[in-house]
């Protein structure tokens, strides 16, 4: 992906050039994203906060005097973590004052998001066991950094980089694979007959 | 097929963008042949997407700078009143086609909606094609503007008046071959099922511009009209190349896997 320093990100925004706004996108959405899920929030709220986040970057961007005192993209986690508590507080005031509130949202399998969080934490926790080297490499392809670049910072070579992100990645997936929590889980999943399966698509 | 280390090789090569484009598709062609590699593609998918997501979550929170950064954010509210109507906010995104545009690519990416029945699925991932960019052609001609007009209408939701006018560019005959696949979009909004696989599926076989988009929308009418298989197929073939409806079509795909 090409990079942009952040004077040009900054000039992109106030020329609305689309591809800046692209590029946004690519680098935070999926971790803005996160935060809301994190903090409670569903997909389209993400969604919702993200483009809030944008909105409120450009406005402030906009601004004769707007100047950039941190990194871009912690600035957007910022607006977006301000814009979702802002969020999280009228929903909670509207649920005080209506005291049952109706909810129209599709009923969700609660055993399934639970077993997600279950995995999110395990694939986490799993990386965060790797070696500092798998986990610097894996890192710096996860932030598509060129692996050039990464073999520069690291002090190693592109085809050493490029090798050991496979086997990084591979014992990553190894770990994750033979953590109980996740076998567990498989078994039961694996456990349950075509007709459970059929009956809880129908109940859901 | 390889062996298993050389294919994890590839896997992660794949998965990192480290194959060349011709290896690419041939990576690809196994993945579609080979139904247990690509089962294990799209967990390591998963496990990739969501590092990459918590990767860069934990870069912001940990910022030395976030304090600076939220006093920043606090200008940004600073003239609330006005932002918090939302017609004001509106008319500010039509008069920034950039932005409008940017935002319309954004996609709502449903990692954890379950699979409980087809209805809730199609409610999830249905959202009426954001199409802003179709206005934004500067052509000066009667039936581009009435196009352009059509297109207005099915943005606000006016979808028994777009058809009209469609209907009419339909009978002129016009070279716009997009009429089709908005009549196919706008039955869609009415929750006319039959029609809209109709349209779509013509648009389809005719051209082979906006694709993703009519394949996208197709796979949700055969949804909706519980025809699993053919919306699966669909799916897959998006799924298997980058573009916008990628993470949406694999997700949505391997859920349905689940519905007999």
């Amino acid at each position: 992906m090409q990079s942009y320093s952040e004077d040009i990100l900054i000039n992109g925004i106030r020329n609305r050039d689309d591809g800046v706004f692209k590029y946004l996108q690519v680098k935070f959405q999926d971790g803005i994203r996160l935060m809301v899920l994190e903090m409670g929030g569903r997909p389209e709220d993400a969604k919702d906060v993200f483009n809030e986040g944008l909105i409120a970057l450009i406005r402030l961007v906009d601004k004769e005097d707007f100047k950039l005192t941190c990194k871009l993209g912690t600035l957007l986690y910022a607006l977006c973590n301000k814009i979702w508590k802002q969020q999280i507080e009228k929903q909670t005031a509207a649920r005080n004052y209506h005291l049952r509130k109706l909810d129209t949202t599709p009923t969700k399998d609660f055993s399934e998001n639970y077993d997600e969080e279950l995995f999110k934490d395990i694939f986490w926790g799993c990386f965060e066991l790797l070696d500092t080297v798998c986990k610097e490499i894996l890192k710096g392809y996860l932030k598509e950094i060129s692996p050039m670049d990464i073999a520069k910072s690291l002090g190693y070579s592109y085809g050493y980089v490029r090798k050991k992100k496979s086997t990084c990645h591979s014992y990553l997936i190894q770990m994750i694979e033979n953590n109980p929590v996740f076998v567990k889980i498989q078994n039961s999943e694996k456990e349950l007959t075509p007709v459970q399966k059929a009956i809880a698509v129908d109940e859901g | 097929m390889k062996d298993d280390v050389g294919n994890k090789q590839l896997l992660a090569d794949y998965l990192y963008g480290d194959l060349e484009p011709g290896d690419e598709m041939e990576f690809e062609r196994m993945i579609s042949d080979h139904p247990e590699l690509s089962e294990s593609y799209h967990f390591h998918v998963k496990v990739r997407d969501y590092l990459k997501a918590k990767i860069q979550l934990e870069e912001m929170r940990s910022d030395p700078l976030l304090g600076e950064a939220e006093k920043l954010a606090e200008h940004a509210f600073d003239d609330d009143a006005e932002a918090s109507v939302p017609g004001m906010l509106r008319k500010r995104l039509k008069y920034i086609p950039a932005v409008a545009a940017s935002i319309a690519l954004l996609l709502v990416v449903r990692f954890f909606i379950p699979a409980t029945n087809p209805d809730a699925l199609f409610s999830a991932y249905y959202t009426p094609l954001s199409a802003t960019n179709f206005n934004q052609r500067g052509e000066t001609d009667v039936i581009s503007s009435e196009f352009s007009e059509s297109i207005d209408l099915f943005n606000q939701g006016a979808y028994e008046q777009s058809i009209r006018i469609l209907n009419q560019l339909e009978t002129a005959q016009t070279e716009l071959p997009e009429v089709e696949l908005f009549q196919g979009l706008n039955y869609m909004g009415l929750e006319q099922y039959g029609k809209a696989k109709d349209f779509l599926n013509h648009y389809i076989e005719n051209n082979t511009r906006l694709l993703p988009e009519a394949y996208w929308y197709l796979s949700l009418c055969f949804l909706k009209t519980g025809e699993y298989a053919k919306s699966r197929a669909l799916l897959s073939r998006l799924g298997a190349y980058d573009g916008m409806y990628k993470k949406d079509a694999q997700v949505l795909e391997r859920k349905l896997r689940r519905i007999r």
